[in-house]
């Protein structure tokens, strides 16, 4: 471990000016209108931590309560008693509405509040201008709108839960969403209504980071310079400007057939029910892309760090970023084999195969980067290789669905459902919580309890796979989705599904004991615990409010290392050269 | 965007003469003026590129129902008026020349003709509505032809000629609200300029943006006009 | 597999039995047909695929994070930042494959899209929540078998060794008729036509499983195909023909049983599933959601309710049950509806009484009905079968 030497000239004014966490003087009071008024993307970020890790937290019980009711299938006994149900009522099908209601909570909230918002506006908002030396994103008062944007559609959310929530399934498929489905209270109407105020919320956050990219980067940072999070955050942005609006439009369009009838999906007033698909996932297809880069962001710079190695084919991953963001948007058929002719299947399955061609790239790439490295098995590098296990799973099981012959077993069974949490959860989630402890020292200036870590780490590990690997065999035996009951020969594998979902839970409580007790009580970190090259470790832990004491001139390439560090030099006796040139101008 | 910052130099009296524009100071995290300016530029076309692929969700549920229907939006076109839809498109394209105008009067530190030609621009988004309203959606709208389940007139030239018009009213409503935006922006302006002179020729991001929409807005009408009111 | 097991969780043994330990632990059964089998030959060796790079590249990843290691004292090699003959090498090489995984999967779809031109057509409707098939015949299959918790789930017979081409429409929202043994499914979607085509190849029981989301009883909207002998089946299906001399109430119960999905949402044993049971409905008062109610003991305004209610479910609901009823419209003819009400009344204790006048009327009507493949002289209707 290296500290950073602090620089001898203290700009004027600025001497012992505490970290953006510092309290304000005044009460409580005035503390929480400071942290709700605030342009720091700092606070920002960490405002938005907060909401997206409560909000993962309800999508997490949802998804309990949905493993739990299937450990047993629901039968209805002789004498009328209904068994095998968590949330039971006089009848099955009561059971059956809570559990439909369950899944649609657990998508909704885990995507539109959880995974799409989830890195960028934690993580990307607390890094991108510090990693690009930058004192703020471009348009700071538009980041804390975008924030209040995101906390005003979670209102909606939660208003339609507590009106009994809606249960078309988180893809809102019409026409059950435009005319059948439960619409008391307007549940459908606020729900979609949530996803749409949410999206402008992710529209404005990719819009402020594209421009910070182009035009906030530190002196002497080309875009070659820049570190690959800030690349993989940069094509996330793209797809975010231009696929979230389509979404807004279909959302409307579903909300004006809700409430008007204007008969656009509803088939018996001439309309037609798959063009809302194709409206749907013509933005929820690159959506997934916008889930997986940030968090493909992440890896790159824990593999550098933590293996003390430049990424091996820079160009390639930066470039892979921006082609994957480009060809994400040729791809949303692939969601409809089942539903759509066959030219326009055939093309879709061709260009999914392209899509995977750079995501394999990256993969290899990464795996290439640990050739002769210095590799730290801390808690951040387990969960850097746990996703590429994991994700490398989750993108292999994607070709039997892009390839038709074999999909057309596989679409809406537990074999999608299996995939997706590999590449969603597997992938993004993982790197969040391995960027999490990558840069907790940073964000709180605290260090967590590693071998807790490394624990949590190992649960986390195997209880999703005990519970998502089972769930491939579901599917290919014939397990349809969103089942609130099933035949009796699922159901061992079922049970073991819900056995690693506990495992899961315990993982993650780990980590939260482990964050918790950090914030409390942890260790006090220095400015750069890993050695790590890139910008934000030379701003203190945590930075002040403005992020640096003098503006960065940039000196040497994010991973440098070999150059920077003399070879056979212990990194713990070095010390790293910082990137300020003496005298340069303070705030 | 930004905003006028108010601060005077400590040297200045209060009341001075020193116009807005001259005054201000870009934001602290902005190395020059000129990289604020480019900054805000950029950020408003990609605003523009998600407005452009909202209307283009539309535009697209519009080609598919006139592919599936083409006789029904033949006939529901025969109930617009080529006439008040011209007019429309001329009124918006001066609108659009005005507000351009007012930029370059900006450029040119013409404060008094950089405010007429904004006035002029918002008189012409009043216009546009008046039409609209007075003898387009108000005659439509007491005859019965609606949007949706609200149809209530009992002769359509066609069984789904009701669809047509749903199309119609989503287009232009969502055309009228981004209407209603952009006259408040470029009001905004107006006031913005008669109270502070805040546009000159080192500063004029604001209004420079306003335009930008409002030429989004026409341009959007531009291809409105014709798929609406032009089909045989 | 195919048939539903005594025991849970161990399968029965079927006539499908020589599939290798590999298929059976990933589908759980062989395919049951050519073309399910060339979809799995697909499906293993896209895994095959998948387990050979997975496997090099997770060891290459452990090794080399075990080997390289930090060490106190020492600092990374220098080694190469790019490579561009490797990098090119490992993005051509794999595309070269998918290539081929494209290849086969479009050659394996589109033989499963384009039917035989002397395929059976069996209409099938999904209607939330029960499958209805129209033979060729006109009939509908009376049979019903219990699977997973629904125990009204139809049997529907295909011949061996004919290619069956199944058309499908739904009445109301999206369903998909999914075979996981023919390894293939379609979306079922309101106003149009969608199909596919199979053809058995030995005797035998699939499941048959709705795979899009359709609402409450989306995991009971089940039924089961059974491949029999092809001289068999067409002696099956030449038997559910029905005789129109029966009374009303008897082809009403037939139609509600096999034409209707009723049973997906009313029961007739007075327990509560989706919709009001008609133990006890017909003649008695029905409260509607809107606060009026249709009175008692009064034959015509029931039979009106009831008439409307088929055809127009939303417009007088129950009070207390949802206003999820999909329309009848167009699927029972206004004589078959008035068997359906003759067959809810004798549910009722109202109904006798009240019944012989107005059921010697609707009974006239029965015997002129000789649509095509409806004879006479067919056993009577048959008695709903586990």
């Amino acid at each position: 471990m290296t500290t950073i030497d602090r620089p001898h000239d203290v700009p004027h004014g600025h001497h012992d000016e505490g970290s953006y966490l510092t309290r304000p003087p005044g009460g409580v009071l005035s503390t929480i209108i400071h942290w709700v008024t605030t342009i720091d993307h700092k606070k920002l970020g960490v405002l938005y931590l907060g909401a997206i890790l409560l909000m993962f937290l309800v999508g997490g019980i949802a998804a309990l309560a949905v493993r739990v009711e299937l450990w047993e299938p629901t039968r209805v006994l002789a004498d009328g008693t209904v068994t095998g149900q968590l949330f039971s009522g006089e009848t099955a099908v009561d059971g059956y509405r809570i559990y439909n209601r369950i899944f649609t909570l657990h998508g909704a909230v885990m995507v539109f509040m959880v995974i799409v918002p989830g890195v960028p506006a934690t993580l990307g908002n607390f890094l991108l201008p510090l990693m690009l030396g930058a004192k703020d994103v471009a348009f700071p008062r538009l980041n804390l709108l975008s924030w209040y944007i995101f906390m005003f559609g979670l209102t909606f959310a939660i208003l339609a839960l507590i009106q009994g929530g809606v249960d078309t399934g988180w893809t809102f498929y019409t026409p059950y969403s435009s005319t059948h489905a439960n619409n008391e209270y307007g549940a459908v109407v606020l729900m979609t209504t949530a996803a749409f105020i949410l999206g402008f919320s992710s529209i404005l956050t990719g819009l402020n980071f594209i421009v910070t990219i182009h035009k906030l980067r530190c002196p002497g940072m080309g875009w070659f310079d820049m570190p690959l999070f800030a690349w993989g955050i940069y094509a996330t942005s793209i797809i975010q400007v231009l696929a979230t609006p389509v979404i807004g439009i279909t959302l409307l369009l579903l909300i004006f057939e809700r409430t008007f009838h204007v008969g656009i999906f509803d088939p018996a007033m001439g309309g037609d029910p798959v063009m809302f698909q194709h409206f749907f996932w013509f933005y929820s297809h690159p959506v997934v892309y916008v889930m997986i880069l940030p968090g493909m962001a992440i890896i790159s710079e824990l593999i550098a760090v933590h293996s003390r190695k430049p990424i091996f084919g820079y160009r390639a991953i930066a470039f892979s970023s921006l082609a994957i963001a480009a060809v994400s948007f040729l791809v949303w058929g692939h969601h409809m084999f089942a539903s759509m002719g066959e030219l326009s299947s055939a093309i879709f399955s061709a260009l999914t195969f392209f899509v995977a061609v750079p995501t394999a790239v990256k993969v290899f790439n990464w795996i290439a980067s640990l050739y002769k490295g210095s590799i730290a098995w801390n808690t951040p590098m387990m969960y850097a290789l746990a996703f590429l296990f994991l994700f490398s799973i989750g993108g292999l099981t994607g070709l039997p669905l892009a390839t038709l012959a074999t999909d057309m077993h596989m679409h809406d069974s537990y074999f999608v459902v299996a995939h997706f949490h590999y590449v969603m959860m597997g992938g993004t989630i993982i790197a969040f919580i391995g960027g999490l402890h990558h840069w907790w020292p940073k964000i709180f200036g605290k260090m967590y309890n590693e071998w807790a870590g490394r624990v949590g780490c190992i649960l986390v590990f195997i209880g999703f796979n005990v519970t998502f690997f089972t769930q491939f065999f579901l599917g290919t035996q014939g397990m349809p989705r969103r089942y609130a009951s099933y035949i009796d020969e699922f159901q061992l594998l079922h049970q073991v599904s819900t056995v690693g979902s506990f495992i899961l839970l315990a993982g993650m409580l780990t980590h939260a004991i482990n964050f918790l007790h950090s914030l409390i009580a942890g260790p006090k970190a220095p400015p750069n615990p890993w050695g790590g090259l890139t910008l934000e470790w030379y701003a203190d832990s945590p930075p002040i409010e403005h992020n640096f004491h003098h503006e960065p001139m940039l000196k040497h390439g994010p991973y440098d290392y070999e150059d920077v560090l003399p070879p056979h030099t212990d990194p713990a006796d070095f010390t790293f050269p910082e990137p300020l040139p003496a005298g340069s101008r303070g705030h | 965007m930004t905003t006028i910052d108010h601060r005077s130099t400590p040297h200045e009296p209060a009341g001075t003469a020193l116009p807005g524009w001259k005054r201000y100071v870009p934001a602290s995290h902005f190395r020059t003026a000129e990289d604020e300016f480019d900054a805000c530029k950029l950020g408003f076309w990609l605003f523009l590129a998600t407005e452009v692929l909202l209307f283009a969700g539309l535009f697209c549920a519009y080609a598919m129902f006139r592919m599936l229907y083409p006789e029904a939006f033949a006939v529901g076109s025969h109930h617009l008026d080529v006439r008040w839809g011209g007019l429309n498109t001329v009124v918006l394209l001066i609108s659009s020349f005005t507000v351009a105008m007012s930029i370059r009067c900006a450029q040119l530190d013409n404060q008094k003709w950089l405010r007429i030609n904004l006035v002029i621009t918002i008189l012409c988004a009043f216009a546009f509505f008046f039409i609209k309203l007075a003898f387009e959606y108000i005659p439509k709208w007491t005859h019965g032809i609606r949007p949706g389940v609200l149809y209530t007139n009992p002769f359509p030239g066609h069984p789904q000629e009701p669809t047509w018009w749903s199309v119609y009213y989503g287009a232009t409503g969502v055309h009228a609200l981004h209407v209603l935006i952009g006259a408040s922006l470029l009001g905004w302006c107006l006031y913005r300029s008669v109270r502070h002179k805040a546009y000159g020729p080192t500063h004029y991001t604001m209004l420079e943006n306003a335009g930008l929409y409002w030429h989004l807005v026409d341009l959007i009408w531009i291809f409105l006009f014709p798929l609406l009111y032009l089909i045989h | 597999m195919n048939s539903p097991s005594l025991i849970p969780g161990i399968p029965p043994l079927t006539l499908a039995q020589d599939i290798g330990p590999l298929t059976r632990l990933v589908f759980g059964e062989r395919g049951a047909s050519a073309l399910a089998r060339a979809s799995d030959g697909i499906s293993l060796w896209i895994l095959g695929f998948n387990i050979i790079w997975f496997v090099f590249l997770m060891t290459l990843m452990f090794y080399w994070s075990v080997r390289y290691r930090r060490r106190k004292g020492v600092a990374a090699e220098r080694s190469a930042h790019h490579n561009t003959p490797l990098e090119l090498t490992w993005t051509i090489v794999p595309s070269l494959f998918l290539g081929y995984m494209f290849y086969r999967g479009l050659e394996g779809y589109l033989s499963n899209i384009v039917a035989p031109t002397n395929a059976e057509v069996i209409d099938i409707r999904g209607i939330k929540w029960e499958w209805t098939a129209t033979y060729p015949n006109g009939a509908n299959p009376p049979e019903r078998t219990t699977i997973g918790g629904n125990t009204a789930a139809p049997i529907l017979y295909v011949p061996v060794g004919r290619p069956v081409l199944f058309r499908m429409t739904s009445a109301d929202v999206l369903h998909s008729f999914w075979i996981p043994d023919f390894r293939y499914k379609f979306d079922v979607i309101p106003n149009r036509y969608t199909n596919f085509w199979i053809e058995a190849e030995e005797p035998g029981e699939h499941w048959i499983f709705c795979a899009e989301y359709c609402g409450d009883r989306h995991s009971e909207m089940t039924a089961l195909l059974r491949a029999v002998p092809a001289d068999e089946y067409d002696r099956i299906v030449a038997s559910w023909s029905i005789d129109l001399s029966q009374p009303p109430e008897v082809l009403g119960k037939i139609m509600v049983e096999r034409k209707g999905g009723c049973a997906a949402c009313h029961s007739v044993d007075g327990s509560t599933v989706i919709g009001p049971t008609w133990k006890d409905a017909w003649g008695n008062a029905v409260p509607l959601a809107d606060g009026s109610s249709i009175p008692a003991d009064d034959p015509q305004a029931w039979d009106n309710y009831a008439r409307e209610s088929i055809v127009n479910p939303s417009a007088k609901v129950h009070a207390g049950f949802p206003p999820v009823m999909t329309s009848y419209a167009g699927v029972f003819s206004d004589e078959e509806i008035g068997w359906i009400i003759a067959y809810i009344r004798t549910l009722s204790s109202k109904g006798a009484a009240a019944g012989a006048a107005e059921g010697g009327a609707a009974g006239q009507g029965a015997a002129e009905e000789t649509g095509a493949g409806e004879q006479g002289g067919a056993p009577d209707e048959q008695p709903p079968q586990e």
